[in-house]
Parts: structure tokens; C-alpha cells; sequence
């Protein structure tokens, strides 16, 4: 009987175990279970991770070449510039001889028969005596000794408009274009090569072969060497002519070269501008500075 | 007073037209409307003339002076020597004046000629050009009494302004 006992309690014992045991082996399995998803939620994220990682570098690599296009292209668009900034001096060149060269040709129009109209009434016999009537009155008319009459007034001043009517280009000042002379005078400091140059162009065509009185163009320009030696004494080069446009290309002698520029260009237009007051044309000059770059490349290094 | 355009007086005394330009614009000559009256006419003729007078003498050599005997150095100026030397100077004058006598050693000496004033030792040649016949100048003839003083160039003149008579145009 006791072992009957003794076996009906080591079964129940064996199957508490047993029980226990199982219970054990399937919380095992759920966190196994666990275990798994856990490991493929993880494995999901890294290849999210790697996918995204994947599409970053290929953005970086994007973005690198962009950046590599957008250099290209700035170097394109400064290359571009320099190019447009070359071609608009020069065209400003083209311009200003055009202009130069139409206020000079009605200049010497002007001027020429202006002189004719003179060298006729020269010729004439009672020339002389016309003349010395007019300045008599003249003077007579503005002396201030001794009052005029009224009435001795007027008919000296209308015997002063019928002599000037007669021979007023030989006591008149000769005629000057109404139109403005426009032209823009650029300069530039050039520090590369062997020695530092200053440069001052504009555009305007060659004086004539001999010059002559009525050259315009001759005047302004020896206008603006004279003020040019005046300034920076006889060291300033005698202007060059290049493709329609005047050049005067001094060595800096050590000096900064934009600041050479400077005065050389205040020299020249000074000069253009009294020669052109000199000979009552109304002259408006427009100084710009070129980028060395580019006056290299417009004057050829 | 007639009046020339610088051009043609230029091509008149066979010079380039900018080296007559340098020399009016040097001495504050230049007429900006090109067109010279007679003294700056006068002033380019005589640059002409003083320049070929130059050109025409010959390299200038310095006079041939007797050695002269050694001696002993001078002291020292007990000043540090401040101002110049008085052989120096001499020799200065020697340089730049035109008179015989201090060079050749004649033992009759010539009677005395009028010297004029010695050049400033720091004279260079590239100051700014004087009137010419001015009596500082290496070539001027010596005369019993100076030079007169050139006539005060006229300042630019507003020739357009004024009546001339234009000479013909030759186009």
C-alpha cells in the first residue's frame, strides 16, 4: 500500500515537474519568439538606414557635381563678362569716333568756309575801310570817357549791324558745331609684364596729314598732350592710334599703376576739355576705369 | 598780329609737331586752340636756334687744366664742412662759362669780360627750360652789359575770342 502511495506521489511530483517545465519551455519560446521580431524589426531599420544611406550619398554625389557645374558655369559667365566688358569698350570706342569724327567733319565744314568767307572779303577793296569803321565804333561805343547821345547811339550801333551784316565773319568769332561731343575716355593700371603701364584711350580718328586749323580732332588731341607734359612733365608718351582709338601708354616709373592712371587721365581730359572750350565746341567726356582683365585683353596685354 | 596753327609752324622750322607742343606746354605756352602768335613763334625759333647751336659745338670737353701740385689734404672743416668747396665750385664755373681765359694758360692775362652769373651746381637738365637768350645760359653771347630780360610771354589768350586775321587755308 505504501508503495502504491509512494508511486501516485512521485507521478504527481513527475507531472508538477513536467508542468512546470513546460511552462518554462513555452515562456522560452515567446521570448524567442520575441527574440525574432525584435532582430527582424532591427534588421528592417538597418535597411532602411543603409537605403536612406545609399540615397544620402547619392545626393552628396548630386549636389558635388552641381556644385562642379556651378563652377564651370560662373567661370563661363566671368569669362562671358570679361568678354561683354571688352566688347562695350570698345564699342564706346566705336562710338566716340564716330561722334569725334561727325562733330569734326561739320567742324571743318564750318570752319573751312567760315574762312573762305573771309579770304572773299579780304579780297574786297573797301575791305579795310569797313573794318576800321567797326572797330572805331566799337571802341566808341564802349568807351566810358564821354557820354553818347542817345540819338548818336543808335546810329552807331545800327552802323555797327550794317558793317557786321557786310563783313561780320572778319570781326566775328568763327563758328563752332552746335552738337555736344560726346566720347568716354577710359584708363587702366596694368602691373603685369615687365614694367607697370598706365593706359588712357578713347575713341577718335587720326588728325589730318598736315593738321590744320580746322581739324578738331588735332586740337583736342594736342590739347591733351600739352596739359598731359604740363602735369606730368616730358616723361608722358606721345598718343598712338590703334583701330580707331587714341592711346597713351606711360610706364609708372615704380608708382602704383591705377594711381598713374588716375593722373594721366585727369591730364588728358583736362586737356581735351580746354581745347575743346578753346575753340567753342561743347565737349562732355565720361571717364570710366577698365578692370585690368580686361584692358589686357582689350589693348593686348 | 596774325596767328599760325602750330602744325604749320612746326612743319616751318622741320620739326615734329609734339616736340613743339613738350617745349610751348614746358613753359606754360601752349595755346589750347593750336594757334600760335608771333612771340611763341619767336620762343620755338629760338629753342630751334639755341638747339643747333648746342648740337653744332661739338661735344663739350672740359677745359685743359695744369695739373695741379700736390699738397697736403686740407684740415677738416672744423664745421663738418658745410657748404662747398671753393675748387669746386671754380670748376663749376669753369664747366659752364665760355671764357678762355681760365682755362688757357696764357701769361698775358685777357682783359676782363663781363662773366655771367655761374650756374646753380645743382642745375640739371631737366629743369624747367628758361626763356631763351636767358644769361644763364651755356650759349648766350657775352655781351658788355646782360641780356635783357625776355618779354613776359603772354598768358593763354582766348584767340578764338578775339579778331585776327586768319592767313589762307590750304586744304
Amino acid at each position: 500500500m505504501s508503495l502504491l502511495k509512494d508511486f501516485l506521489r512521485i507521478d504527481a511530483d513527475r507531472r508538477g515537474a513536467h508542468e512546470t517545465l513546460r511552462a518554462e519551455a513555452a515562456h522560452r519560446r515567446t521570448r524567442i519568439d520575441e527574440l525574432a521580431s525584435e532582430s527582424r524589426r532591427k534588421r528592417d531599420e538597418i535597411a532602411m538606414l543603409e537605403e536612406g544611406l545609399h540615397r544620402l550619398t547619392d545626393d552628396v554625389a548630386r549636389v558635388e557635381q552641381e556644385i562642379l557645374d556651378l563652377d564651370k558655369r560662373r567661370e563661363e559667365h566671368d569669362g562671358e563678362a570679361k568678354k561683354r566688358k571688352a566688347a562695350a569698350v570698345r564699342s564706346a570706342y566705336t562710338e566716340g569716333f564716330r561722334e569725334t569724327a561727325r562733330v569734326a567733319q561739320d567742324f571743318r565744314v564750318m570752319r573751312t568756309e567760315f574762312h573762305q568767307e573771309r579770304e572773299r572779303l579780304l579780297a574786297q577793296a573797301d575791305t579795310g575801310r569797313m573794318m576800321d569803321n567797326f572797330f572805331q565804333i566799337e571802341t566808341f561805343l564802349k568807351s566810358a570817357s564821354q557820354p553818347i547821345p542817345d540819338a548818336a547811339r543808335k546810329a552807331l550801333q545800327k552802323e555797327r549791324m550794317d558793317l557786321v551784316a557786310r563783313i561780320g565773319p572778319l570781326v566775328a568769332p568763327p563758328p563752332s558745331p552746335d552738337a555736344i561731343l560726346r566720347a568716354t575716355v577710359t584708363y587702366s593700371g596694368l602691373s603685369g609684364g615687365d614694367e607697370p603701364h598706365a593706359i588712357v584711350a578713347f575713341g577718335m580718328p587720326e588728325p589730318e596729314t598736315p593738321s590744320g586749323p580746322t581739324d578738331l580732332v588735332a586740337t583736342l588731341l594736342y590739347g591733351a598732350y600739352a596739359t598731359a607734359v604740363e602735369r606730368l612733365g616730358p616723361a608722358v608718351p606721345r598718343p598712338s592710334f590703334e583701330s580707331g582709338m587714341v592711346l597713351f601708354d606711360m610706364p609708372t616709373n615704380a608708382r602704383e599703376p591705377e594711381e598713374a592712371a588716375l593722373e594721366l587721365f585727369l591730364a588728358v581730359e583736362e586737356g581735351m576739355k580746354k581745347a575743346a572750350n578753346a575753340v567753342s565746341v561743347r565737349c562732355e567726356l565720361t571717364g570710366v576705369f577698365v578692370e585690368p582683365e580686361i584692358a589686357r585683353d582689350v589693348f593686348g596685354g | 598780329m596774325s596767328v599760325k596753327w602750330i602744325g604749320d609752324v612746326a612743319q616751318e622750322l622741320d620739326m615734329d609737331v609734339y616736340d613743339a607742343i613738350e617745349l610751348l606746354s614746358q613753359n606754360q605756352s601752349y595755346p589750347m586752340n593750336g594757334l600760335l602768335d608771333e612771340d611763341r613763334v619767336l620762343l620755338l625759333r629760338r629753342y630751334l636756334e639755341n638747339r643747333s647751336s648746342v648740337e653744332g659745338s661739338g661735344p663739350r670737353t672740359a677745359p685743359i687744366i695744369p695739373p695741379a701740385q700736390p699738397s697736403p689734404a686740407p684740415p677738416p672743416p672744423p664745421h663738418g664742412g658745410s657748404g662747398s668747396h671753393p675748387a669746386v665750385t671754380n670748376l663749376g664755373s669753369m664747366v659752364t662759362s665760355p671764357l678762355p681765359s681760365v682755362a688757357s694758360p696764357s701769361p698775358a692775362p685777357p682783359p676782363p669780360l663781363p662773366v655771367p652769373p655761374p650756374l646753380p651746381s645743382d642745375a640739371e637738365p631737366t629743369a624747367p627750360r628758361r626763356a631763351v637768350g636767358e644769361i644763364t645760359s651755356v650759349t648766350a653771347p657775352i655781351t658788355d652789359k646782360p641780356a635783357p630780360p625776355p618779354p613776359p610771354l603772354p598768358v593763354r589768350d582766348r584767340s578764338e575770342d578775339r579778331t585776327m586775321i586768319m592767313p589762307t587755308i590750304e586744304d
